[in-house]
């Protein structure tokens, strides 16, 4: 096509120029210089992408995991019924991963905590008041009874929280008519839309590769939170954080020294360690919180450090917190971690006050 | 197709007789300088979102910080003007604090500016102020707590200045 125009062209000649090899190849060498800068800045990019993703997940992920561990250590215990459920033989059982000493893993928690759904048409709410005169039964919004037993209500074993004023045992249960069965003495009475409690125990605890159970779906390590041991439904273990590679808890309590103000409780973090005032050693993370006066009923404050990590290997954009190993990366933690110098990671520590563990 | 584009083209032209031209060394130097000015936009762009999640974990931080002083004083509630004045920076901070009769003041007092600096964040600050008077209803002894921790940013995008940040929370505690 091109051959023809030529030699179609009116007043065609044979004096045409074109390139020479040399202006071809500086040509070439031009475009090929321009065409490295434009890939480097793409690859570059790229890196600075997808580190940038990981560092956002990272960041949300440790705040997403700190707010409901912190939010469900604030109500555990709240309607707690006295006795055992579950795991839960108090409102706080805590896990350090090793009592003895230097920890070599995460510590777990296990809370025992209100469920329920305060939205939807089977929302977990009186659908009518009941009498003054004590009442044996209650009953719920449609659907609500079935909601209940598929999140773990069990006949005979699980307690309820009628708007906080009550703590009964299910006794019945007949999803159809979405009744429960209760014993209510008089004068209590609950008026129609009352928020109906589940109480259940729920552990938190860190899932670190390999992950044999998948519990993390790929994505070890993780942060699951359930009741201990249940595989399916909504109250099942299952991850809620991914990345997250440390937890670690150290309580400090009140009225758990017997030779301050004779053990009863002064509104004083016990002094642990005789230093004559309150310090980060009145935190304790070496104790089994199951032998008087050390129980965990007397927890008052909890100091809660989470460790993430990104998901993904550094891409070359190295500016993280890297682990050398020790020391640890927290401030309350006992374990220190394994050095890895190819993750970023985020450290995030809050203290926080148990409301309702004491009650 | 205008005129002015069609001269461009026949100007640009090889397959025209005569009159042949390439671009001029200025023409190539100025579409390079042009090349480089986006290019340099572009690496400015990734510098800001990188800044943002310093930012933005800055934040996160800053404000565990802060609500961890507010649960301390949730919990000493009936011994909250004890925290009026705690200021990290001060050189007397926690002095006035009785060890014997506010015990517990006193150590979270020491325990929070230990941890504010050790955020090792440039220039951090942190304060409590608690209102001298209840607020009403005045039966309920109520008072007014605000934590602010201020301190100097990462550096904005043009690597010169650096902002000062901060962060407030408000909190009415009442003693039960």
């Amino acid at each position: 096509m091109v051959m023809e125009r030529h030699q179609l062209a009116p007043g065609g000649s044979t004096n045409q120029a074109g390139f020479t090899l040399v202006e071809l190849m500086v040509g070439m060498i031009v475009a090929v210089v321009i065409v490295a800068a434009g890939f480097t800045i793409l690859t570059t990019t790229n890196k600075s992408l997808q580190a940038n993703e990981q560092i956002v997940d990272m960041q949300q992920n440790v705040r997403m995991a700190m707010d409901m561990l912190t939010r469900d250590i604030k109500s555990a215990g709240f309607g707690s019924p006295g006795v055992a459920i579950g795991n839960c033989t108090r409102a706080i059982v805590p896990g350090d991963q090793n009592v003895a000493g230097i920890d070599t893993g995460p510590d777990s928690v296990q809370l025992l905590v209100p469920v329920t759904r305060a939205s939807g048409a089977n929302r977990w709410t009186l659908s009518a008041p009941t009498a003054s005169s004590g009442a044996t039964t209650i009953t719920l919004q449609p659907g609500a009874v079935t909601d209940m037993v598929n999140s773990g209500l069990v006949v005979n074993q699980s307690y309820i929280s009628i708007g906080g004023a009550a703590t009964v045992l299910v006794t019945g249960l007949n999803t159809s008519a979405s009744t429960l069965t209760v014993s209510i003495p008089p004068p209590l009475w609950f008026q129609i839309a009352d928020q109906v409690y589940l109480l259940q125990c729920m552990r938190y605890q860190v899932v670190l590769p390999p992950d044999p159970t998948n519990i993390c779906g790929g994505n070890a390590p993780c942060l699951t939170r359930g009741v201990a041991g249940v595989v399916t439904g909504p109250n099942a273990e299952g991850p809620i954080a991914e990345g997250v590679e440390d937890l670690q808890l150290a309580f400090a309590c009140d009225g758990c020294v017997t030779a301050i103000n004779s053990g009863v409780p002064d509104r004083i973090i016990d002094d642990q360690n005789g230093s004559g005032g309150f310090d980060q050693a009145d935190f304790l993370s070496n104790v089994p919180w199951t032998a008087a006066p050390l129980t965990s009923d007397k927890i008052q404050l909890v100091q809660v450090a989470l460790v993430t990590r990104q998901m993904k290997n550094d891409q070359g954009f190295g500016e993280g917190v890297a682990s050398t190993g020790s020391p640890p990366l927290t401030v309350t933690s006992d374990h220190p971690l394994p050095a890895d110098s190819n993750h970023r990671r985020r450290v995030l520590v809050r203290t926080v006050e148990t409301r309702n563990v004491g009650l | 197709m205008t005129s002015s584009m069609a001269g461009a083209m026949r100007k640009c032209s090889f397959l025209r007789y005569g009159g042949e031209q390439g671009f001029t060394l200025i023409e190539g130097m100025l579409a390079a300088a042009l090349l480089s000015i986006g290019l340099l936009a572009l690496s400015a762009m990734q510098t800001v979102a990188l800044v943002k999640n310093v930012d933005s974990n800055e934040l996160t931080l800053t404000t565990a910080l802060a609500s961890d002083m507010l649960e301390r004083i949730q919990f000493n509630r009936r011994n909250a003007v004890s925290y009026n004045g705690i200021d990290t920076q001060s050189p007397g901070n926690c002095g006035t604090i009785s060890p014997t009769t506010q015990a517990q003041a006193k150590g979270d007092c020491l325990l929070w500016e230990s941890l504010v600096k050790g955020s090792n964040y440039e220039n951090i600050k942190g304060v409590v102020a608690v209102s001298a008077t209840v607020i009403p209803p005045t039966a309920l002894n109520q008072r007014n707590v605000t934590v602010t921790i201020t301190w100097m940013g990462s550096e904005n995008s043009d690597h010169t200045v650096k902002r000062p940040r901060s962060v407030t929370l408000n909190r009415v505690v009442a003693p039960e």
